[in-house]
């Protein structure tokens, strides 16, 4: 099941493989999960919008055009709703004014990371600007997406995404070696 | 080039560490058949207009549902954490329709009254869709969306 393509997976879940079908959410989940959390929603939020997303996909399974696409038509899904669930939360009062407040992004939780490598790269990484980090996290989870793709999806011109993802990748780099000087 | 996709999935794998997906999702995304209604396209969400940060009066979001020669106007009101309160009208309004709110793992209905009024309260906070249901009429649904 792993080396089919998403392609295969779609045209087999839409014969009710229920295999294709937890292939394609194992695929992808980490990648709905970080493009949720990306748009700083909290953890029951973010539970929110990867569930509605799998609920939209089932629903367009049959409607999806492109099946080859399916990655990008997942990121797109997710962040649209993220947006949405941004801007209902963002209006909201907090419940408890005086209760801790929730990290609006994930905070360097360095602990679970073993290597000193593992957390240099983190800390360059939490440093690089949103644009960077957008463009690093989709091309890290999901390495089969056109630049066409990413571009799409992160609303940029295609014709800069692969200038744009070598300098993030430069400035992330050079960040790593420069926490082993420090 | 290979050394930029290592430098790729070492940092896939960091990100992994750092911010898990909680393991219950995956059990969460069970297949869900899709519905046999005709959807209906979103013709206007207060939460895509509105502009971000503005407390709206009390956590209040409108929707506009559109189908073939029906409308569906949806007001959501999240006050509480306790729940989700439905109120909404359809037009043209037809004798006998019932409204559906379906979430994951629950449904709950509601008759459409003569003027084409429903309510529907209360409902859990998470993913929701809405379908109409009209005696001699195909069903109506909305795509699910997170409330």
């Amino acid at each position: 099941m792993r080396e089919l393509t998403n392609a295969h997976l779609v045209a087999m879940a839409r014969l009710g493989d229920e295999g294709a079908w937890r292939e394609i959410v194992q695929r992808h989940l980490p990648l709905i999960w970080s493009v949720a959390r990306a748009a700083r929603l909290r953890e029951a939020d973010a539970a929110d919008v990867c569930q509605c997303t799998w609920l939209a996909l089932a629903e367009h399974l049959h409607r999806i055009r492109e099946p080859a696409r399916l990655s990008g038509w997942l990121v797109t899904t997710a962040r649209h709703e993220a947006s949405r669930v941004r801007k209902i939360r963002g209006r909201e009062l907090p419940v408890d004014l005086w209760g801790p407040p929730e990290p609006a992004l994930p905070g360097p939780e360095e602990g679970v990371l073993a290597d000193d490598r593992a957390v240099r790269l983190w800390r360059a990484f939490a440093g690089l600007t949103d644009q960077c980090r957008d463009i690093l996290r989709m091309v890290a989870h999901a390495p089969e997406l056109s630049y066409q793709e990413v571009a799409r999806v992160l609303g940029m011109p295609v014709g800069s995404l692969g200038s744009t993802r070598s300098r993030c990748l430069a400035v992330l780099r050079r960040r790593m070696d420069a926490e082993v000087r420090v | 080039m290979t050394a930029d996709r290592d430098l790729l999935d070492a940092l896939a794998a960091v990100l992994d560490l750092v911010d898990p997906v909680p393991p219950h999702l995956a059990e969460a995304a069970g297949f869900h058949p899709p519905t046999d209604a005709a959807p209906m396209d979103l013709l206007t969400d207060s939460a895509l207009t509105a502009p971000a940060g503005v407390r709206g009066d009390g956590g209040t979001r409108t929707l506009r549902f559109t189908g073939p020669g029906t409308t569906v106007d949806l007001r959501l009101d999240t006050a509480t954490r306790l729940g989700v309160r439905a109120i909404g009208l359809v037009h043209p309004a037809v004798d006998g329709s019932t409204i559906r709110a379906t979430w994951p793992d629950g449904v709950r209905s509601a008759p459409v009254d003569p003027i084409g009024r429903f309510h529907l309260d209360p409902l859990p906070t998470g993913p929701l869709r809405f379908v109409l249901r009209r005696p001699t009429l195909p069903d109506l649904s909305t795509g699910w969306f997170v409330q």
